[in-house]
């Protein structure tokens, strides 16, 4: 090793693209099935976003236009890393704007603004597998899926409405794609789950550690799991944004002094910016 | 007014100045060289070697530095750079009949052909702190070794094994029909080559610890020491288009092979089964370690299982792996707010109707029902 | 491995070129039952079309056993095969991940493929089909990547085509996926997709 190694355009050498683009195609195939596929070790620490970035870096063209978000914010040091990294290897334009960007990299929430056709959505997955809480074992879970024996998991949400009178899961909420994989949508919040349903951009989902990828492909029918007598409810976010005034979407709480102060701020920072613009103008 | 925190490039680039610097310490104080870690904290090297997966010292000894001694960070350092490497091919298998052996003990036979050789170890040191070592203090006398002629020595499995006391290893296969598990995902039961590559790349402490427990009744598999031997091989590489092996290198390793409790059923003869340990570099603990687990992750196929952590398969492999696990673990620093606030949403609802109940089950008088009905 | 091909059969400027494909082959799986642009930079050979020629050159590579149908499977279509992707060419279908048939009228049999496993429905095969030209009708598709229901076809067809995918789409989520290739253009079928008469 000498002088700076040089890599190839987004990192990844052309066997493993391959071999994560031949991944990415069945998972389009087969909604919400988990594709396992060799993931590669990255320059950034297992948990951190190496399946999004493997997938992203999979993908990505020249011509892109990658936005990378962390809590639905741009300016988080992580989603800051992962866009250098890229800028690092692959040169791409970056863009804090949702409806500017080709590629979206994703951890923990989807953006407030309606997605297009064309955009791919690509998530960081910590635990790909929905019943993992529910049955570590690997083996086990596999066959679940296969045999669409998904009663533990309904087991679960109702001992959680016996428990509490509602389905005390509040992210990572699970949801069922195309009427036949139980999927996790990573741990966004469940406020999220209603806009990848019939989404019209393509949401592809990376987990390093774990070396699953899947997928929704547009236009297609993802449901939260719920009971007739307890329908799926999304989180109401009470108030507004502070900054911008926006209503309706998901809000950050903000501790503001010692006295337990609080104000509440879009998490979307690309939304809330757009708000405060079109309010200046 | 509250402004939106901003700041994230430059928090990062300060952040790694800061590293930088501190890395560095002292400037009053000489700088490490790569030589120096590499020559003087060889076993350290060895591991970072070992569990990187990647055999160059060289690059080992500077992960060590740039991690300032954090070893799974050294670790992980090796195998983002190996990851980047290009694969010529499968070497042959390395044949530890043949090595230069520095270091070789055997535990089940007093004395054996080319004999008990001590070699450099800490076995028999007595753990007091040497006060020589404090300063830049002399070498001490060179050490001496045999008359340089190498000595043969077969190994010790193999003269149990020529009266069918042990089971034959397994390790004649076809060359190159190997798995290879940074390039195909682990699958559940994994094959014995996965296996043992999971376990040489597995963290150190974490296989210590697993061993340790069966040797204390979790999944017990009564094993001996059947040899342990350290020293140099040679590896080799057929390059298709020459049709003939070539050699690459030399390579240190450590090498164990546990003799363990003996099977047998009404179809054949007991006999003694195996548990088999390699790492590079000298690590005889590695080595240990991880022939007692492979001994344990064997329990189902020999009939044994009893449900010890150390004999399932599912959990040791895919938890042994340390730069998976410090990754997952650390990844608690990262922002988690919007999950925290969606869960704080929902424990303020819940209290709000865990006090409208316990207010609605008051009387006038302030007595609780419940409490009255105690 | 692609080597950098002299010949201009193969991929020029691999990184770039193979990211395009790629790109066009998901765009069309993403949006199926549905034609769209698809530009080769490389040529074909013999009954290698150069648009089946680029999805290989894209996607198969050493771990990925081709399987040659019809007309491809003559000594030509194999050394491309071998020196531009490095792919083993298999005689048994089953063991294919990739499978070319040359003429779509040819295509028959799909069970004879691999189907994928209960627990691993990814390790089935993509089927590269070469077809003269797409149309709509006669058959209906929906399911995942369409809004809407869409007519769909391909010519020249083989007569029991919809048995043929009603069949496919029955093993869901087993079944083989198809990229459907004319000059130009490519159109996808995964296995998720349902078909009725129009």
């Amino acid at each position: 090793m000498n002088a700076a190694p040089e890599y190839n355009f987004a990192y990844l050498d052309e066997h493993t693209k391959r071999m994560i683009r031949r991944a990415i195609l069945k998972a389009i195939a087969i909604p919400g099935y988990q594709v396992p596929f060799a993931s590669r070790e990255m320059p950034m620490p297992y948990g951190w976003g190496t399946g999004g970035v493997q997938v992203t870096a999979a993908i990505l063209g020249r011509y892109d236009v990658l936005k990378v978000i962390d809590q639905g914010a741009d300016d988080t040091t992580n989603a800051v890393s992962i866009r250098r990294f890229f800028q690092k290897t692959a040169g791409v334009r970056t863009t804090t704007r949702t409806e500017e960007a080709s590629i979206i990299q994703t951890r923990h929430r989807i953006p407030e603004a309606p997605l297009k056709e064309g955009q791919v959505l690509v998530f960081q997955v910590p635990i790909p597998e929905p019943l993992r809480f529910l049955e570590p074992r690997e083996t086990e879970t596999r066959r679940m899926h296969a045999l669409e024996d998904y009663g533990v998991m309904h087991v679960k949400l109702y001992e959680d409405i016996a428990r509490h009178g509602q389905i005390a899961t509040t992210y990572a909420y699970p949801v069922k794609v195309a009427d036949r994989y139980v999927m996790d949508p990573s741990p966004t919040p469940k406020f999220d789950n209603p806009k990848m349903n019939d989404c019209p951009a393509l949401q592809l989902f990376g987990a390093g550690r774990e070396k699953r990828i899947y997928a929704v492909p547009p236009y297609t029918k993802v449901v939260s799991l719920d009971f007739e007598d307890h329908p799926f409810e999304r989180t109401r976010v009470a108030g507004s944004c502070e900054l911008c005034g926006s209503g309706g979407v998901f809000l950050d709480e903000i501790v503001t002094g010692d006295d337990g102060a609080r104000i509440f701020v879009c998490s979307d920072t690309d939304h809330c910016a757009n708000a405060r613009d079109r309010e200046a103008q | 007014m509250y402004v939106a925190v901003k700041g994230g490039e430059q928090a990062i680039d300060n952040a790694h100045r800061l590293l930088a610097s501190e890395r560095r310490g002292d400037l009053a104080i000489p700088e490490l060289t790569i030589s120096q870690i590499s020559s003087q904290l060889a076993l350290g090297v060895a591991r970072v070697m070992c569990e990187g997966s990647l055999y160059d010292p060289e690059l080992a000894a500077l992960a060590i530095k740039q991690a300032r001694g954090d070893m799974i960070e050294a670790i992980f350092l090796l195998r983002a750079y190996r990851t980047t490497q290009p694969r010529l091919g499968d070497s042959v298998p390395i044949d530890t009949s043949a090595m230069d052996v520095r270091r070789r003990v055997s535990a089940v036979f007093k004395d054996l052909p080319g004999g008990q050789i001590l070699g450099p170890t800490f076995d028999y040191t007595h753990r007091l702190l040497d006060p020589a070592l404090m300063g830049e203090g002399s070498p001490g006398e060179p050490a001496r070794s045999g008359d340089g002629a190498r000595i043969e020595t077969p190994r010790v499995l193999e003269l149990l094994d020529r009266d069918g006391l042990v089971e034959t290893s397994p390790r004649d296969r076809d060359v190159g029909a190997a798995d290879d598990l940074t390039r195909t995902p682990l699958e559940f039961p994994a094959s014995r080559e996965q296996r043992l590559q999971a376990l040489a790349r597995g963290d150190e402490g974490f296989l210590l610890g697993l061993a340790y427990s069966t040797q204390r009744g979790y999944g017990r598999t009564h094993p001996f020491a059947g040899e342990i031997r350290i020293g140099e091989v040679e590896v080799f590489f057929t390059p298709p288009e020459l049709g003939f092996e070539v050699p690459l290198g030399t390579i240190t390793v450590t090498e164990c092979e546990m003799v363990n409790q003996f099977h047998g059923s009404g179809d054949e003869a007991p006999r003694f089964t195996r548990g088999y340990g390699c790492v590079f570099g000298q690590s005889e603990r590695k080595a240990m370690s991880m022939a007692l687990v492979d001994r344990s992750l064997r329990a189902a196929e020999l009939g044994e299982a009893s449900g010890a952590p150390a004999q399932d398969e599912e959990f040791v492999l895919s938890h042994c792996d340390n730069v998976q696990a410090t990754g997952f673990v650390e990844h608690l620093k990262l922002p988690h707010y919007v999950d925290f606030q969606s869960e704080l949403v929902l424990l303020r609802q819940l209290r709000a109707e865990w006090e409208a109940e316990r207010a609605a089950l008051k009387t006038p008088a302030g007595v609780s029902l419940r409490e009255a009905a105690e | 491995m692609n080597l950098p091909a002299g010949d201009g059969r193969g991929f020029t400027d691999p990184v770039h070129e193979s990211q395009k494909c790629f790109r066009a082959i998901m765009n069309a799986l993403a949006h199926p039952a549905e034609p769209h642009p698809f530009m080769p930079p490389n040529s074909g050979c013999g009954a290698l079309g150069a648009e089946a020629a680029a999805i290989l050159l894209t996607l198969a590579d050493f771990d990925t056993p081709v399987w040659l149908g019809g007309a491809g499977d003559c000594g030509e279509v194999r050394e491309f095969i071998a020196f531009q992707c490095g792919a083993p060419i298999v005689a048994d279908r089953a063991q294919a991940a990739f499978a070319l048939i040359p003429e779509s009228v040819s295509l028959a049999a799909l069970e004879s493929f691999s189907q994928g496993e209960p627990e691993y429905p990814d390790r089935a095969v993509t089927l590269i089909v070469q077809v003269e030209c797409f149309g709509v009708g006669p058959w209906r598709f929906s399911g995942p990547g369409l809004r809407q229901p869409r007519s769909f076809s391909f010519a020249p067809a083989p007569d029991d085509f919809m048995a043929l995918w009603q069949e496919n789409s029955a093993r869901f989520p087993l079944g083989v996926d198809i990229l459907f290739v004319a000059q130009g253009l490519i159109a996808a079928l995964p296995r998720s997709l349902i078909v009725q008469g129009n």
